[in-house]
């Protein structure tokens, strides 16, 4: 099974508590491949649009009040945003002793960050941007960059840590091969991987030729029955899994309840 | 003359092993109890069955006397027939987590309530962790979740969908959010809100207005709506959880019913593990598996529930505890410290027991002198004594020198019996310096150092020679040797009449010659073995009495074993080097001249001479001016030396070689230097005894024997002290030749007959010496003194 090649991370930055655990996970994996740190901070131009409006009110989340929402004081927001993101990515380069850089641009936040991907072996980012009240599910910008990447896609959330064991849910599509040779590559030395598959005969058939790879990565075979989401929530906790990688088109419906890494893999 | 010498069976009091009833000692029955005693024993009794309050014992005596052999014989006796006190041990306080509890357990079940609570403890993780692990579980937790998110979402969205109905939208900013016109999706540009109708600007104004302020009310709500899904969890928690463990409670009551204090425990227990869900699900099964053993790894979530046993009761009946290092944190116990980066912290596992715990509703067997050579240990055992009960505090709370929050357990109710172990000199300094003593230490064993030599006695002294060497794992011994060892203890208490009760001697003695009869391969200890040790023992200790003899022999030190000589008498000095004693003599001798009546005691004057040395010479001046010059001035001036004396001296048992050497001088008779004198004297002339006889005697003996048995030499010894004689063979063989011998003294004047040779002489009806007797002789020369002091005083 070939390995994939992992040379440049691209690590989606605002700053937020969940964009920095990414910049941890980016590292992680990073320290694996060697690979280079490249992050980007995107100036949101809706941001700067608004401040235009004479007028604007901005209600704070923190305090709760108001203040006018002026272009110099939206601006000056966003710069120090970024300085803070850049800082964050350097700091953590620094300990981990990796080759990165950052970059700043200003446009729509999705789509910059989607173009930032086309060189990117692997994306990362996190699962919400800045917490809003009762928000559950992906971001809005995650959610675009899942669908719009071929590249992986790593989702941290904040206080996740990324570590082995990491769980492999084999479905026998292509996307879930290239999962696998993404495992080949990701997979820490004593690491141990558990392929999970479905309960049904397909799947037991596409896993047969995998068997001789099980044995050379440490790999447990697990079948997953019932609900998925819920089933696939309990074996995360139980087996203390530090890495999900699922090809699942439909991953953006549960990986959120997860409470751990998720990579998805195009 | 003749009835002043002893025979040599007067010399030396021998046991007859053929009175013995027995060829080897193994033959005789165990004997626990000890010869003699009989006023110490009733003590000891006394103080163990006595149930009141202060009437604790005080054991006294020499050391080796077996006075702890004794008591904690009959304390083990009486400990036997009473009920194991309960096991101990101490929990954590959830109500006051510095002031551990208490709880006291049926003997002997600490340890299984220890398990039985780790067990609980393991089957409550357990069975949390499958509660909150079951689909039951997350499925309420996932729908109390839903419904908390669902909440401000649905706020937030319906603020996003009447936005969006007003022509408006939600934009994100780096720190808030604010409510933008759009069109088509899009945020207006300046220009195109600008171009806006007027009062359409101002209706989307006021609806900015209106959103932010529901948005700023949404925004405070949802602390609010957090607290309500929190507390919602929280008695979802509690319900699954106390049915998760209630019967595991259940259970473990049952197994107590009855121990109301350990149900009350479990009780808090049991809250606890409900208020603090959270803190219990949280630890991994490793932490947990590893942490409820260790210590200091253990959080508190887990440490807290630990049990930690204090004592526990494994003997049948009440517990007899000897400690043997009596300092105060080991009498009352101790905190234990651990440190913890950097802290030094401590919990209800660190409490550790003293003495006092462990010999709770038993005996504590303690020495006196450790007890009071520990800083505030004699402190601490009283105050506990007093208060009747143990309180676990470092020396720093109690003297007030730590102010830091620790630990208040809850005191013992003490019920203990203290046993005291000392000599009798620190008895009385207690007794007289301590008013508390007295009322705590009621009862006053007085043991005994030697107890009296009967027939039946030595009987008794030979059973308590075979335990010993039981006890002792020694070879048994012969009759013959069993007996020479109760001579020896004879000879060890100075006296021909008592026997030694001092047993550790005794073990010496037994160990060594065990040594030698081990050395000649014999399978029982034989009389040549006993008297190879007893030798072996001289032989290690009398360097010093080899040297001195060695001395006099060459001449340095001036010591006469024959012929006469004019004022000089062999006197008898003891010598008590460690734990060896021997004699030795000392030259004594007197010169007089003209005076005014004194009597010079050199020694004194250079302050080499004690107080009772000083007090014998005092006596025989004044029996020399009663006895001779009880009319007249005592017109001379005498002086009196222990030649080549360098070192102190003191004790009389010389005033009456003081006396001879005096007279000696005085009649200008000479005295005989083949014979030698120990014995004091009072102001009737009478002899009195001395002690160490048998080693003044030796000591002489040895000199003699070495320079060549003369068959005129011996010592004068008085009359009272001969049953005190336990002589060594030499002696004794040499007494049976006739080559030495052994006087007796009855008066001073028995002695000077002896020494000079000449009749002492008695007073006339006219009160009047015999002109040629030694009496008449000093008469004499006493009043020629007179004359010449009157003819002096005429010519001044």
């Amino acid at each position: 099974m070939a390995r994939a090649t992992i040379r440049r991370i691209v690590v989606a930055i605002d700053a937020s508590p969940h964009s920095l655990a990414a910049i941890e996970g980016a590292a992680a994996l990073a320290r694996l491949t060697r690979a280079e740190l490249i992050g980007i901070y995107v100036e949101d131009i809706r941001v700067l649009r608004v401040a235009e409006l004479p007028q604007m009110v901005e209600v704070d989340f923190t305090s709760r009040g108001v203040r006018l929402f002026t272009g110099r004081y939206a601006l000056a927001q966003l710069k120090v945003q970024a300085l803070q993101a850049r800082r964050a990515l350097a700091e953590v380069a620094r300990r981990s002793r990796l080759r990165w850089s950052f970059v700043v641009r200003r446009g729509v936040v999705s789509a910059e960050l989607i173009a930032a991907a086309q060189d990117a072996d692997l994306v990362t980012l996190g699962q919400l941007g800045w917490p809003l009240p009762g928000r559950r599910n992906l971001g809005s910008v995650a959610a675009a960059v899942l669908t719009q990447t071929r590249a992986p896609v790593l989702m941290m959330r904040q206080g996740m840590r990324l570590h082995a064991p990491y769980l492999l849910l084999y479905d026998g599509s292509e996307a879930a091969r290239r999962g696998l040779a993404l495992v080949g590559s990701l997979l820490p030395p004593s690491g141990q991987l558990l392929l999970v598959i479905g309960d049904d005969a397909r799947h037991r058939q596409e896993v047969v030729p995998l068997l001789p790879l099980a044995v050379a990565w440490r790999t447990r075979l697990l079948v997953l029955a019932g609900r998925r989401g819920v089933g696939l929530s309990a074996l995360v906790k139980a087996e203390r899994v530090g890495l999900v990688i699922t090809a699942l088109p439909s991953a953006s419906a549960w990986l959120s309840a997860l409470d751990t890494p998720v990579l998805v893999v195009q | 003359m003749r009835e002043l010498a002893l025979p040599p069976e007067a010399l030396y009091r021998r046991c007859d092993p053929a009175r013995l009833p027995f060829a080897r000692s193994d033959e005789l029955p165990d004997q626990s109890d000890i010869v003699g005693q009989e006023r110490a024993v009733a003590a000891v009794q006394f103080a163990i069955g006595v149930p009141h309050e202060g009437y604790h014992l005080f054991a006294l005596g020499p050391n080796g006397t077996g006075k702890r052999f004794l008591v904690e014989h009959f304390v083990r006796q009486h400990a036997a027939t009473r009920q194991a006190p309960p096991d101990l041990c101490y929990v954590h306080t959830f109500s006051e987590p510095t002031r551990p509890t208490l709880l006291q357990l049926p003997a002997g079940t600490a340890s299984a309530f220890r398990e039985a609570m780790r067990e609980l403890m393991h089957e409550v993780r357990s069975s949390l962790s499958a509660a909150f692990e079951s689909e039951e579980y997350q499925a309420r937790r996932h729908a109390i979740d839903e419904e908390a998110k669902e909440r401000p979402e649905s706020a937030f969205n319906a603020l996003q969908e009447q936005a969006r109905r007003h022509g408006l939208s939600v934009v994100r900013t780096p720190l808030g959010l604010v409510f933008a016109p759009v069109k088509d999706g899009e945020v207006l540009s300046p220009e195109q809100f600008k171009a806006l109708p007027v009062d359409e600007q101002e209706r989307l104004r006021a609806e900015i207005d209106r959103l932010q302020q529901e948005l700023q009310r949404l925004l405070h709500q949802a602390p609010q709506w957090e607290r309500q899904r929190r507390a919602r969890i929280r008695d979802l928690h509690r319900e699954l959880a106390a049915l998760a463990i209630g019967p595991l409670f259940e259970e473990a009551r049952q197994r107590y019913e009855g121990l109301q204090a350990v149900l009350d425990y479990l009780e808090s227990v049991r809250q606890d593990v409900l208020d603090n869900l959270q803190e219990l699900i949280q630890l991994s099964e490793a932490q947990a598996e590893a942490g409820f053993d260790g210590a200091v790894k253990v959080g508190p979530a887990l440490r807290r529930y630990q049990v930690n046993v204090l004592v526990e009761q494994h003997q049948k009946g009440a517990p007899v505890v000897f400690e043997d290092n009596p300092t105060f944190a080991n009498l009352v116990g101790r905190i234990e410290y651990q440190a913890q980066q950097g802290n030094l912290v401590t919990d209800f596992t660190l409490l550790r027991p003293g003495a006092l715990h462990r010999a709770n509703g038993g005996y504590l067997l303690l020495e006196a002198r450790k007890l009071l050579q520990h800083p505030y240990a004699y402190e601490g055992l009283k105050r506990a004594l007093v208060s009747r009960r143990v309180q676990i505090e470092s020396l720093g709370q109690v003297l007030s020198l730590v102010s830091t929050v620790t630990l208040e357990p809850q005191p013992l109710p003490l019920d203990v019996k203290v046993v005291l172990f000392g000599d009798r000199l620190l008895y009385y300094l207690l007794c007289a310096y301590d008013p508390e003593f007295t009322e705590l230490f009621k009862v006053a064993a007085d043991f005994d150092d030697s107890v009296p030599r009967t027939p039946e006695a030595e009987l008794r002294y030979a059973g308590l020679i075979a335990a010993l060497a039981r006890r002792e794992r020694l070879r048994p011994l012969t009759a013959d040797a069993v007996a020479r060892v109760i001579e020896q203890a004879a000879r060890l208490t100075g006296d021909a009449e008592r026997l030694t009760a001092r047993l550790a001697d005794l073990r010496d003695l037994l160990h060594e010659a065990d040594y030698h009869a081990a050395a000649a391969q014999r399978d029982a200890i034989t009389l040549a073995d006993v008297e190879a040790a007893l030798a072996a023992q001289v032989y290690r200790h009398d360097r010093l009495k080899r040297r001195i003899l060695d001395e006099m022999l060459r001449q340095t030190w001036y010591i006469a074993t024959d012929g006469e000589a004019i004022g000089q008498v062999n006197g008898l000095s003891v010598v008590q080097l460690g734990t060896f004693v021997f004699g030795h003599p000392s030259r004594i001798t007197a010169r007089v001249r003209l005076g005014e009546g004194e009597v010079v005691d050199i020694e004194r004057e250079v302050e080499l001479g004690g107080p009772l040395h000083s007090k014998g010479v005092l006596i025989l001046s004044s029996l020399l001016g009663a006895r001779y010059a009880a009319e007249e001035p005592l017109s001379l001036s005498a002086s009196l030396v222990f030649e080549q004396s360098y070192g102190g001296v003191e004790g009389d048992s010389a005033s009456c070689a003081e006396f001879f050497a005096l007279i000696s001088a005085l009649a200008e008779v000479p005295l005989r230097q083949d014979l030698a004198v120990t014995g004091s004297l009072n102001q009737h002339g009478e002899v009195q005894p001395i002690g160490g006889v048998n080693e003044k005697i030796e000591g002489f003996f040895d000199l003699c024997y070495a320079r060549g048995l003369t068959g005129t030499q011996g010592v004068l010894i008085p009359r009272a002290n001969a049953k005190h004689l336990m002589l060594a063979k030499p002696v004794v063989e040499a007494v049976a030749a006739g080559r030495f011998h052994i006087y007796v003294m009855d008066t001073v004047d028995d002695g000077l007959a002896l020494l000079t040779g000449l009749p002492v002489g008695v007073k006339d009806d006219k009160g009047e010496y015999p002109p040629t007797s030694l009496n008449g002789r000093v008469v004499a020369r006493l009043r020629a003194l007179n004359r010449a002091r009157q003819v002096h005083k005429l010519r001044e």
